[in-house]
């Protein structure tokens, strides 16, 4: 990874940790419901991907995978 | 062998659920099926349905899944490889393992799929891990795929490819209404990663295009990076703005990036959601759309080329707690519709379809 892209990830990272309040046990509501989770689905989240995989030339951070080809 | 993994699975999930349900009183089962139709102008149909069962008893979870794609094509490809339209099957059975205590949650799961002249065994592990009261989850992932590559008439033609990869990545409570993801994924391939069906084209001394008649030749080795940013922002009473970014780069030349986003409402038992997603990429350093002479490496692969693409969609569910014996029934159905435009990749210029789903499942 060329040194602007780290300096890059670096910053995000830092500003994240740095800039988040987080959340007390009795305000964790609306985070707990199903629609605020990063993957509500897997199972449409697995099509999806599968979607997206063998169609586009990238590929990861998603979640997903799985084998075989299926590339049509 | 795929029908004893796919009884071994579900007989596996079977013995667990009886165990479950008589020996302790906080267990749950899902059962969960998808069935999909893509459809596209590049003449491709694909039929897909997936059944998975899970089931959670204490700390300790099991899922048994299988997949099947129906896939009926005649793309620009299976023109190129000078044969008609071609029929398959691909079969995916997965069983994996959980488990999860208050801060910490383990998986590992086995994934075999094969098809008429492709085999692949994936084994996936995670470990996901609460810390700071909860308000971050550092996760760490790894996998690793076996694949045996085929060709379909040809029972000499056998060829190898393993996929090793792992994500590390940290899950951030922002704020009571604020959740940020951040990961980074590494895969590093070696292997053969060409198609048997394809064939590169060379450009005649007159300046024609020739007809395709060399195999293509990927490099062997390949090495992926792709940094992942999700964003979800609950809003109003029950709605939710989920977005996503990703930036990917590899050794092979391609740079692309990724955004989406998507909008969940709920009413009630309803819930409906419409979504966007854009993605654009660079060609690969070796691709060409046709070839003046011989190079090392060849490729006839529209994934390899610059392109755009754009998918669009909305989906409705339907959710009822407490159903009879069931502890809920689920119904959703899905639609989507997407179009690639190819910048260097003269036989497809321009590629359009539609996804539709539904979807079923049950709690007990």
């Amino acid at each position: 990874m060329s040194n602007p892209a780290r300096c890059l990830l670096a910053f995000f990272f830092v500003a994240l940790l740095g800039g988040c309040a987080g959340a007390k046990a009795y305000e964790r509501g609306p985070l707990a419901k199903p629609k605020m989770l990063l993957e509500p689905d897997p199972d449409a989240a697995l099509l999806e991907q599968h979607v997206y995989e063998y169609r586009e030339g990238a590929t990861g951070g998603y979640g997903g995978g799985g084998g075989g080809c299926g590339c049509n | 062998m795929r029908l004893q993994l796919m009884l071994l699975a579900l007989a596996t999930f079977a013995l667990f659920l009886v165990f479950a349900r008589t020996a302790h009183a906080q267990s749950l089962a899902k059962i969960d099926s998808r069935s999909g139709v893509y459809q596209d102008t590049d003449r491709t149909t694909i039929l897909t349905t997936n059944i998975a069962a899970r089931g959670q008893s204490g700390r300790f979870g099991v899922t048994a899944r299988h997949l099947v794609d129906v896939i009926s094509s005649a793309s620009v490809d299976v023109v190129t490889a000078a044969t008609g339209r071609f029929h398959e099957t691909r079969h995916e059975t997965e069983g994996g393992l959980m488990y999860k205590d208050d801060v910490r949650t383990a998986t590992a799961a086995y994934i075999y799929s094969t098809e008429n002249d492709w085999t692949s065994s994936t084994g996936v592990a995670s470990l996901l891990w609460d810390v700071d009261r909860h308000n971050a989850t550092i996760k760490l992932a790894g996998t690793y795929v076996t694949n045996d590559v085929g060709r379909s008439g040809d029972a000499t033609f056998r060829r190898k490819l393993t996929v090793a990869g792992g994500t590390a990545g940290v899950t951030i409570v922002a704020s009571p209404r604020d959740l940020v993801d951040l990961g980074y994924t590494l895969s590093l391939l070696d292997g053969y990663q060409a198609s048997p069906y394809r064939f590169v084209a060379f450009r005649s001394a007159t300046g024609l295009g020739l007809a395709p008649t060399v195999p293509e030749n990927d490099p062997n080795t390949r090495v992926r990076h792709a940094v992942t940013l999700r964003y979800n922002r609950h809003l109003f009473t029950d709605s939710a703005l989920r977005s996503h970014a990703r930036g990917y780069l590899d050794d092979w030349g391609i740079a692309s990036v990724t955004a989406g986003t998507e909008y969940v409402i709920g009413f009630g038992a309803w819930e409906t959601a419409a979504f966007v997603r854009g993605y654009a990429q660079q060609h690969a350093t070796f691709y060409k759309a046709t070839y003046d002479t011989a190079a090392q490496y060849m490729t006839a692969d529209r994934e390899l080329a610059t392109f755009v693409d754009a998918f669009a969609g909305a989906r409705v569910g339907w959710r009822k707690p407490k159903l009879g014996i069931l502890d809920e029934l689920r119904f959703e159905v899905k639609g989507s519709g997407f179009v690639f435009k190819f910048f260097d990749f003269p036989r497809l210029q321009l590629r359009s379809g539609v996804i539709a789903e539904i979807a079923m499942g049950v709690a007990f």
